[in-house]
């Protein structure tokens, strides 16, 4: 099992027939990710890759039935719109891909979403991925092999970097998942850490942190305070970002002496967690890790 | 982007929220006009997105027009934190009793606004918060409920303690603080002093407003002067969609993706370089955009060497390549370029490096030693 996807999950596209949202739908099904449905309004009758496109949630609905889980990538000023549509419409999982949504609009629809029980992913993101199994999400598929290790990271191509360097090493990821970029996100550090810790076939976990705020410090202090019962590695980027400037991310900025690596570093080596300096010296301490811990 | 004081104050006026009396300047006559109707004195406020002012002598009490024409002209002519204020604000001076802090925050863990309220004003709020921990009130609101009244209130009582029969006033300021909050989509919003003076008014005497960026869309009105501020390549980055900063370094870098292009900057500093900025081209970048960001990091005058890193997935290393041809057709690349190329179509993309001289590697390390040899 993987955490919050399965194989063979009823998929649908919202922001189908834009350019991001067609390609990924092609590189979804080649996965074998299951996409059933999209939506664009205005476009309904027609097709992409083969998935039919409706004019609203509910039409798809009748037509496909229940959607286990949706992937957004309509343009930000209608973000907002397109996540409460979904949940609305009783979508369990939203992966919101789109980048520059307003951070009140997120903080309203990730706030509907979890009164509602929906879980949202992002935004911001690259999505989540279980290897060789679905992957709902923007990611180069042959960057993630599956086995034993959780991924959990604010940004998108670092992590497939990170992935790449692990494969390489020979270790494959259980579900990978890039929490976003921006100051709000439908899921922290410390959500899918606990995901992870009950997840059977998650062994180690590598969290992919960057500058901005605390919350790789909440997750170290979470880390330490229940003793968190399997290995974490930790990176943390943006060592040389200047203070008040904002590193491309919404998130990754510098505030009132807040937010640097090294605050965060500490936080990681306080609670036990080796910190690796690149992204290419995760892998050998991975292998240290559960080396000690008697994990294969 | 954060906003001047006077665009800040006029968005809580807006709202309900009491200000001083004033008006803007751009000349030293403008200055003296306004001095002269608010009855002779005045404190001229320089405008420039940035705090301390009063600490770089940015702001001056004048007796007279014709001081504060001296003044004004003296101010308008200086530099501020690398700031060249285009305007004033001349406002009646105010005798203060007693100073209050309130202001709200994007709160990344309650993933809400929380506001923050203390009896003691006029500091910065980190300051503050060293000083007087136990002053400091904090309320999340609800993005779906907003701002309550009681929430309001308790935030008000705490920061009324100075001053218990203006509570009323001043839940309204907090009230109208969401409003203001919410309608500007702020990030950051305060009222720094909120003062209450010897006459009994209550009055917010200094503001700031930090307006969402990825908000602007939805407020055109500010747009053109978030296009403008900062160094001028910046400027123009922002322009075009680039994600660019600069630093002190002479190794340009670019990478797709932020997190990426921090860890790049990063592993150039590891290895003993200096990064002369970050520079994020995006996913799915066409040749186009990559050779608008290459021209940017070109074109600081500090950078010696240029490191690509790409790691393509969505993006092609195809339109990487080509990207850096035009930039070299065009005679723009004086300085060495080191590429590191990997994933979608990464030997094209290679084979079209190689035949404008420049050879690409699959490893980043092995790139970024490079770029750090040959700037020095």
């Amino acid at each position: 099992m993987a955490i919050l996807v399965r194989e063979g999950m009823k998929v649908l596209v919202q922001g189908i027939t834009g350019r991001q949202g067609t390609i990924h739908t092609k590189l979804m099904l080649d996965y074998g990710t299951n996409v059933v449905a999209g939506v664009t309004p205005g476009k309904a009758g027609t097709e992409v890759h083969g998935v039919p496109v409706f004019d609203t949630i509910e039409d798809a609905v009748r037509e496909v039935g229940p959607i286990d889980a949706s992937i957004v990538f309509v343009p930000a000023p209608f973000a907002l719109d397109a996540v409460v549509e979904a949940v609305d419409n009783g979508i369990p999982l939203v992966v919101v891909i789109t980048e520059g949504i307003p951070v009140h609009d997120t903080a309203k629809f990730v706030a509907y979403a979890k009164s509602k029980g929906t879980t949202v992913i992002g935004p911001n993101c690259p999505g989540i991925i279980a290897p060789g199994r679905v992957k709902i999400g923007i990611m180069p598929a042959d960057a993630f092999a599956p086995g034993p290790v959780g991924i959990v990271s604010r940004s998108g191509t670092l992590t497939y970097e990170i992935s790449i360097s692990l494969k390489e090493d020979g270790y494959g990821s259980s579900t990978t998942i890039g929490i976003g970029g921006d100051p709000i996100t439908g899921l922290n550090f410390i959500e899918v850490l606990e995901m992870f810790k009950d997840d059977p076939e998650t062994k180690a976990v590598v969290l992919v942190g960057e500058i901005g705020g605390d919350a790789e410090e909440r997750a170290a202090r979470y880390i330490k305070e229940i003793g968190y019962p399997k290995p974490v590695v930790a990176y943390v980027a943006g060592r040389t970002a200047p203070p008040g400037k904002r590193m491309g991310h919404a998130g990754a900025i510098i505030t009132g002496g807040q937010g640097t690596v090294e605050s965060k570093e500490r936080a990681f080596r306080e609670a036990g967690v080796p910190v690796a300096k690149t992204p290419f010296e995760i892998a050998p301490l991975l292998e240290e890790v559960m080396r000690e811990r008697g994990i294969s | 982007m954060r906003l001047l004081e006077y665009e800040s104050k006029e968005a809580l006026a807006s709202r309900g929220v009491p200000v001083p009396r004033g008006e803007v300047a751009r000349t030293p006559d403008e200055a003296a006009e306004i001095t002269r109707r608010l009855g002779g004195r005045a404190v001229l406020k320089i405008q420039i997105p940035h705090g301390q002012r009063g600490k770089a002598g940015g702001i001056k009490v004048v007796g007279s027009p014709e001081e504060a024409r001296r003044v004004a002209a003296e101010l308008l002519s200086r530099t501020f934190y690398g700031y060249r204020p285009e305007s004033l604000l001349v406002e009646e001076p105010i005798e203060v009793k007693t100073e209050i802090y309130v202001g709200a925050i994007a709160d990344r863990n309650a993933r809400s606004m929380t506001f923050i309220s203390t009896p003691y004003g006029g500091m910065e709020v980190e300051e503050i918060a060293a000083e007087h921990p136990e002053s400091i009130e904090k309320r999340s609101v609800h993005p779906l409920m907003g701002m309550v009244p009681y929430m309001a209130r308790v935030l008000a009582k705490n920061a009324s303690m100075n001053a218990p029969d203006k509570l009323r006033e001043i839940q309204k300021v907090v009230l109208a603080l969401w409003d203001v909050a919410r309608d500007y989509d702020a990030m950051m919003l305060e009222i720094n002093p909120l003062a209450v003076t010897t006459d009994g008014r209550v009055l917010a005497l200094d503001a700031r407003i930090e307006v969402d960026d990825n908000a602007l869309f939805r407020h055109k009105e500010f747009e053109k002067r978030y296009y403008a501020v900062g160094n001028p390549r910046e400027a123009e980055a922002r322009k075009r969609g680039i994600a660019y900063v600069e630093l002190e370094g002479n190794v340009g870098t670019m990478a797709n993706g932020a997190g990426l292009a921090m860890a790049t900057m990063d592993l150039v500093h590891t290895f003993g370089g200096k990064p002369a900025n970050f520079c994020d081209v995006g996913g799915g970048a066409s040749a186009d955009r990559v050779a608008e960001a290459l021209e940017l990091v070109v074109s600081n005058p500090n950078v010696k060497v240029v490191l690509i890193n790409t790691l393509c997935g969505i993006t092609s290393c195809v339109d990487v390549a080509e990207g850096v041809r035009k930039v070299h057709e065009r005679g723009l690349l004086k300085v060495p370029v080191v590429v590191r190329m990997s994933g979608n179509r990464a030997e094209e993309g290679k084979r079209i490096l190689s035949e404008l001289g420049i050879k690409a590697t699959e490893r980043a390390v092995e790139a970024v030693k490079h770029a750090i040899e040959l700037a020095r």
